[in-house]
């Protein structure tokens, strides 16, 4: 069976997170790949094609020049300037995208991305949430301080059963 | 007559005013003139100093002017101190008081000249200077790219020399960002045909690999990104150089930091170099052989999860002795062969890798990949253990047959 790509985007997958991602290593069903940015993120998607993605929503912009001016334009700030969400909105529905952003996915083939491979492992809630299941976003979970290693690896499961069941896929 | 210590003392002429006012300004010149540009020298940081001695026309070149006229504004003050103000008007008609030179004047000097020495050592030895020379060499550099492919040796020798010298950390993020500037400059020009790049990925690559002064996790991180944006940006502006000397280059220089960092650096920074060299197997095989050899098993094991993907992105899964002959099969089997040889519980760990990967003739897979590590990669431990494993599985089989 073929493994399961994920990119997980997130900026401290490796640093301060770096605890979930061993289990999904030894697990060896899944194959995954990090992006700390949301240009990163881009330029992964851009190269190959998962079969899940995890967002966080508080993300530094990266190279990306777009990213970088929208990044400013929100006050330079990863909480108010939501990238993750951008990010979602930008893969899913990318007509409701700022048309700042719209250029950064320009001549790109998105759609093969669906609302139930994308799960939310973040702090947001209320707005944000609300936000993310009007995108069609389901599977988000908090981050906290007492979560167990293999929440990661649970997240992915998730998103491998939601895919399963869904009838788009 | 035999000469008394009073006839000596006659001979010496007597100690006036004028006479050592003469003593003191000769000395002063001498002091300024031999001993100042050691004092300047000394003053100066390490890097820069050794900078001066082994570029000097260079180093003269790209120092700012503020230096220089800090440097006079010394000699100003000393000229000041010593020729002028003992002979003024002032000082000689105030003999008494001195109400003007005590009062005024010589303290102004001293805090100036208090002044001007912090500021002078601050900026020879703080980090300021160093980046406006960096700063001027980055920008020769790029000016020398008008005119040619790739940038002066002149000036890029200095950068490299700095950037091999300075501490890990801020001081040689300073140089891979210039590093970039120019790169990036390099890409840029029209004509580019994947072959510019050469001399600045090597600059990269020894700047943080000097054995004195390594670069730390963060730059090491920084310059795997650099090199990663650098790549992709050689293929999209032109597909074709996909397999382009620079892309390739870059390609082994990723390898050779992240190889680097398995022994010395962060977890995260090799997990990051992991997903870099995603597409290189050799990479990844040595990454995983080299952590385990480390004990640092979840380097390990991502590694060697990344080359399943890869030999499974390559159809190389389930694994059979035609492809075991090449790299494809050979590099993990070969990594497997690590596992297996690391004692019970890796034992078990790669029994597991070969059931997940249904690998079909394990003898003679193994016996492929032995030739393979034998004859074309020359990693001879690893075909060692590779034979290992194999007798392991023979004597399996000839029990089984016996019985």
């Amino acid at each position: 069976m073929k493994k399961f790509k994920v990119l997980w985007v997130e900026d401290g997958a490796f640093t301060d997170l770096a605890e979930y991602v061993g289990p999904l290593y030894i697990e060896g069903d899944y194959d995954l790949t990090v992006a700390l940015n949301v240009s990163d993120a881009i330029r992964q998607i851009k190269n190959q094609r998962f079969n899940g993605i995890i967002v966080d929503i508080r993300l530094p912009p990266g190279r990306h020049p777009a990213w970088r001016e929208f990044y400013m334009q929100r006050g330079e700030n990863k909480v108010s300037a939501k990238l993750g969400l951008e990010f979602i909105r930008l893969l899913l529905k990318p007509g409701s995208s700022s048309n700042l952003l719209k250029t950064i996915i320009n001549g790109m083939t998105l759609q093969w991305i669906r609302p139930s491979m994308i799960g939310v492992f973040s702090m947001e809630e209320g707005q944000t949430r609300q936000k993310l299941e009007e995108l069609g976003v389901k599977t988000i979970v908090e981050k906290s301080a007492k979560l167990a290693s293999n929440i990661l690896l649970d997240l992915v499961r998730e998103i491998e059963n939601k895919i399963k069941n869904d009838p788009n896929m | 007559m035999e000469p008394t210590v009073n006839t000596i003392l006659n001979y010496v002429p007597h100690l006036t005013n004028s006479l050592v006012s003469v003593y003191i300004e000769v000395l002063t010149v001498l002091f300024i003139v031999i001993i100042g540009p050691e004092i300047i020298q000394a003053v100066m940081s390490v890097e820069l100093r050794s900078l001066m001695n082994r570029f000097p026309s260079i180093f003269f070149q790209v120092t700012p002017r503020s230096v220089y006229s800090m440097i006079i504004w010394f000699f100003f003050v000393i000229t000041i101190m010593t020729f002028i103000i003992p002979h003024s008007k002032a000082t000689q008609l105030a003999r008494n008081e001195y109400p003007f030179w005590k009062n005024i004047l010589a303290p102004s000097l001293v805090i100036l000249t208090f002044l001007g020495i912090v500021l002078f050592r601050r900026m020879f030895l703080g980090r300021s200077l160093k980046k406006i020379i960096l700063d001027r060499l980055t920008i020769r550099c790029i000016k020398s790219l008008e005119t040619q492919t790739i940038p002066n040796d002149n000036f890029l020798k200095p950068i490299i020399f700095l950037g091999e010298n300075n501490q890990g950390g801020n001081e040689k993020y300073d140089i891979i960002t210039e590093l970039n500037k120019i790169a990036s400059k390099q890409l840029d020009k029209e004509n580019y045909d994947g072959t510019y790049l050469e001399n600045v990925i090597v600059a990269l690559e020894k700047v943080l690999l000097n054995t004195s002064f390594p670069g730390d996790d963060q730059n090491f991180s920084d310059a795997g990104q650099l090199l990663v944006e650098l790549q992709d940006d050689i293929c999209e502006s032109n597909r074709q150089l996909i397999n382009s000397n620079d892309v390739k280059l870059i390609k082994t220089v990723l390898e050779r930091l992240a190889f680097k960092a398995v022994e010395n650096h962060a977890r995260w920074v090799v997990l990051e170099f992991i997903d870099k060299v995603s597409d290189n197997r050799r990479a990844l095989f040595r990454i995983g052989a080299e952590a385990l050899k480390c004990e640092r098993n979840s380097i390990g094991i991502a590694a060697l999860n990344k080359l399943e993907t890869t030999a499974e992105d390559q159809y190389c899964l389930p694994m059979d002795p035609e492809k075991c002959k090449s790299g494809n099969g050979a590099y993990l089997l070969g990594l497997i062969a690590h596992y297996w040889d690391s004692g019970e519980a890796g034992r078990t760990f790669a029994r597991r890798l070969l059931l997940r990967n249904k690998t079909n003739h394990i003898i003679e897979c193994l016996d492929s990949s032995f030739n393979y590590h034998t004859i074309n990669t020359g990693f001879f431990i690893t075909a060692d253990k590779i034979h290992k494993m194999k007798l392991t599985f023979e004597n399996a089989k000839a029990r089984k047959n016996n019985n």
